[in-house]
């Protein structure tokens, strides 16, 4: 599907049938989870990174088929590269209003970035300054999750991360993205 | 030939323990030396923070509904401070040096400091709960404080001769910008609000955040009496 | 089970009977719909005047029943929505039934004729691999008394819609389902995945709709 085409659905589908909230309610939530998660594990960052994949990837394994009712996907993804474009145009679109731009393809196209010039959990944010969340917690790591466990559910298994953050005073919020290998329906083996 | 007119010299903010959150610095210009210098120290700026919270609690009984208190007390014939009080309790003050910038007569505008306003709780004089009345036992207190609306004539007569007179709400933009600000500030998941004004209990921490005092030095530094918006 | 081939009529006796008459026009069959066993009669065609048959026109339309089946195959969901339309059974014999089915939709997925390999991409050129859309496997399965629909989501969920065999539209329904679905089972936090569906609201948001379709 063209990414125009992708575009359109993604505009059509967040104009007629998403219902919307208070974005401030949104940011606030996600920040108090995050700072909450933060005091629970005493300040262990890359703790909390783990568990905002967790959470992320059982509301992606949830979310994915909002998505394909909302979107009407009746056909699967011919290629990454089609994937990528859902993701960015419809996914992030009907969920949080936002294209994230898709670049930095690598030569096999199994790996690619998502670089998000708006992010509205991180509206407001600023990590704290304790000299080790600047370098080790990913804020809006849930994201990662979200497309873990989505991704997971239409049999492909993808690994995600964030490599630069504008909250750590990074130049651009960048997610990577690489499949690992598509889930194939695979049958038990036959005995012979 | 040169004019002087107001300028920000301090800008505080009080949390609801009377503690201290947070004070901005800005230098005045000093026609002696031609050159940009706080007008007091930190320690004379924290105690005129503190000597506002009376003023405060005083104004706060017959109360008003904005919140808005205006004049608070003139200090000197130079400085003035100026308050606003939000719904939880939180005041900002606004200290104002009535010759705080330079204008070149028929000039296009005034000459800012170009030196960078002193850091947020710069000398650390934490004074968390002294009030007015203790202030005058403080060595470096300014003199007079004593009949603040005979200093407050004083000081709109000053100013009278220096330029336009400052009407309170002259003041307005910067508490409305200094109270966006600190909105801004609480949105932050990271900024526990509990923590910098304990319920029912004494003092909290100062706000350390970054952007609060690159928002409050910004403030401090655009408003000049007839700015509207910040 | 007789497949259902197009052309045919179908009277309603009573709640319980229906007559049948197939293409050839040569014979009725009298099926007794609600009974354990389905008994079948013949009759002659002169017969039916002694009979009060009102027709079951094409405007009554009726969803009977629902079952969702998760992607391992275990019945997660299973609501009948109009008595008489299906004979009752066990529970038992539904979750063979959902087992069953999950099988034989695998294994017609696989007898579908095999679609022409996309060629390998040629190297040098940066052309994505392209992943190619798999069969559907068994989609409709009609029989004399009613036509079973079968939704087969992305992620390997399936809905069975049984209906009669003149419900038009069923496409849309079973989509308004999956919307359903979505939002009432997916979105609520307790419910754990692949599961049994226990979600009251789900419940009621699929009868209200089910019942504004069968009273149409």
């Amino acid at each position: 599907m063209a990414a125009s085409k992708a575009s359109r659905i993604g505009e059509e589908i967040w104009k007629t049938r998403i219902d919307k909230v208070n974005a401030e309610l949104v940011t606030l939530t996600y920040g108090t989870i995050v700072a909450q998660l933060c005091k629970d594990f005493e300040d262990d960052y890359p703790e909390v990174n783990r568990q905002l994949d967790k959470m992320g990837y059982n509301i992606g394994l949830r979310l994915i088929e909002d998505y394909l009712a909302k979107s009407n996907t009746m056909k699967r993804c011919s290629n990454f590269r089609e994937t990528a474009d859902m993701i960015s145009r419809v996914g992030f679109k009907i969920f949080l209003n936002i294209t994230p731009q898709v670049t930095n393809w690598t030569a096999d196209n199994n790996s690619f970035s998502l670089v998000f010039d708006e992010n509205p959990f991180a509206d407001f944010v600023e990590l704290p300054d304790d000299g080790r969340a600047q370098n080790e917690l990913w804020y809006s790591n849930i994201l990662c999750g979200v497309l873990r466990g989505a991704l997971e559910m239409v049999q492909m298994q993808v690994e995600a991360h964030f490599i630069s953050d504008v909250l750590r005073g990074n130049d651009t919020t960048e997610m990577r993205v690489t499949l690992i290998r598509y889930i194939d329906d695979e049958l038990p083996p036959e005995d012979d | 030939m040169s004019a002087a007119i107001p300028s920000v010299a301090c800008l505080g903010v009080i949390g609801r323990n009377n503690n201290p959150l947070h004070i901005s610095i800005f230098p005045s210009y000093d026609p002696l030396a031609n050159a940009f210098t706080p007008i007091r120290n930190p320690l004379q700026f924290s105690l005129l923070l503190s000597s506002t919270i009376d003023v405060f609690d005083l104004r706060s009984k017959n109360s008003t509904a904005s919140g808005d208190y205006g004049l608070l007390h003139a200090i000197d014939d130079r400085l003035a401070a100026y308050g606003f009080e939000t719904n939880t309790g939180v005041r900002m003050v606004c200290i104002v040096d009535m010759r705080g910038r330079r204008v070149e007569a028929g000039g296009s505008g005034a000459v800012g400091p170009s030196a960078a306003a002193l850091g947020a709780g710069g000398g650390g004089a934490a004074a968390p709960s002294m009030s007015a009345s203790s202030l005058g036992a403080g060595s470096g207190g300014p003199s007079s404080l004593a009949g603040s609306s005979a200093a407050a004539a004083t000081a709109r007569s000053a100013v009278g001769s220096v330029g336009a007179g400052l009407r309170d709400a002259e003041l307005k933009p910067v508490f409305r910008a200094m109270q966006s600000a600190y909105v801004r500030l609480l949105q932050n998941p990271f900024y526990d609000p509990d923590e910098h004004a304990p319920l029912g209990g004494k003092g909290g921490k100062r706000i350390t955040s970054k952007k609060f005092g690159d928002a409050m030095k910004r403030i401090g530094e655009a408003w000049t009496p007839g700015v509207t918006t910040l | 089970m007789k497949v259902a081939s197009k052309g045919h009529s179908l009277f309603r006796i009573d709640n319980t009977r229906r007559v049948w008459f197939s293409n050839s026009q040569d014979k009725i069959d009298i099926l007794e719909t609600n009974s354990k066993a389905e008994t079948r009669f013949m009759v002659s065609p002169s017969w039916p005047d002694t009979l009060n048959l009102t027709l079951v026109s094409p405007d009554s339309r009726t969803v009977f029943s629902l079952i969702i089946i998760n992607k391992a195959g275990g019945l997660i969901y299973n609501k009948t929505f109009h008595e008489g339309g299906l004979n009752k059974i066990s529970t038992n014999d539904y979750l063979v039934l959902a087992g069953t089915f999950h099988g034989v939709h695998a294994i017609t997925a696989r007898l579908n004729p095999v679609k022409p390999v996309a060629p390998p991409p040629t190297p040098g050129t940066n052309e994505p691999p392209n992943r190619p859309e798999p069969s559907s496997g068994l989609e409709v399965l009609e029989t004399e008394n009613f036509r079973m629909q079968c939704f087969n989501t992305l992620t390997g969920t399936k809905f069975l819609l049984f209906t009669e065999t003149t419900q038009t539209n069923v496409d849309v329904t079973i989509k308004r389902i999956y919307d359903l679905y979505a939002d009432y089972v997916m979105k609520n936090p307790f419910y754990s995945l692949e599961m049994p569906i226990r979600c009251d609201i789900f419940d009621r948001k699929l009868l209200s709709y089910i019942r504004e379709i069968n009273n149409r």
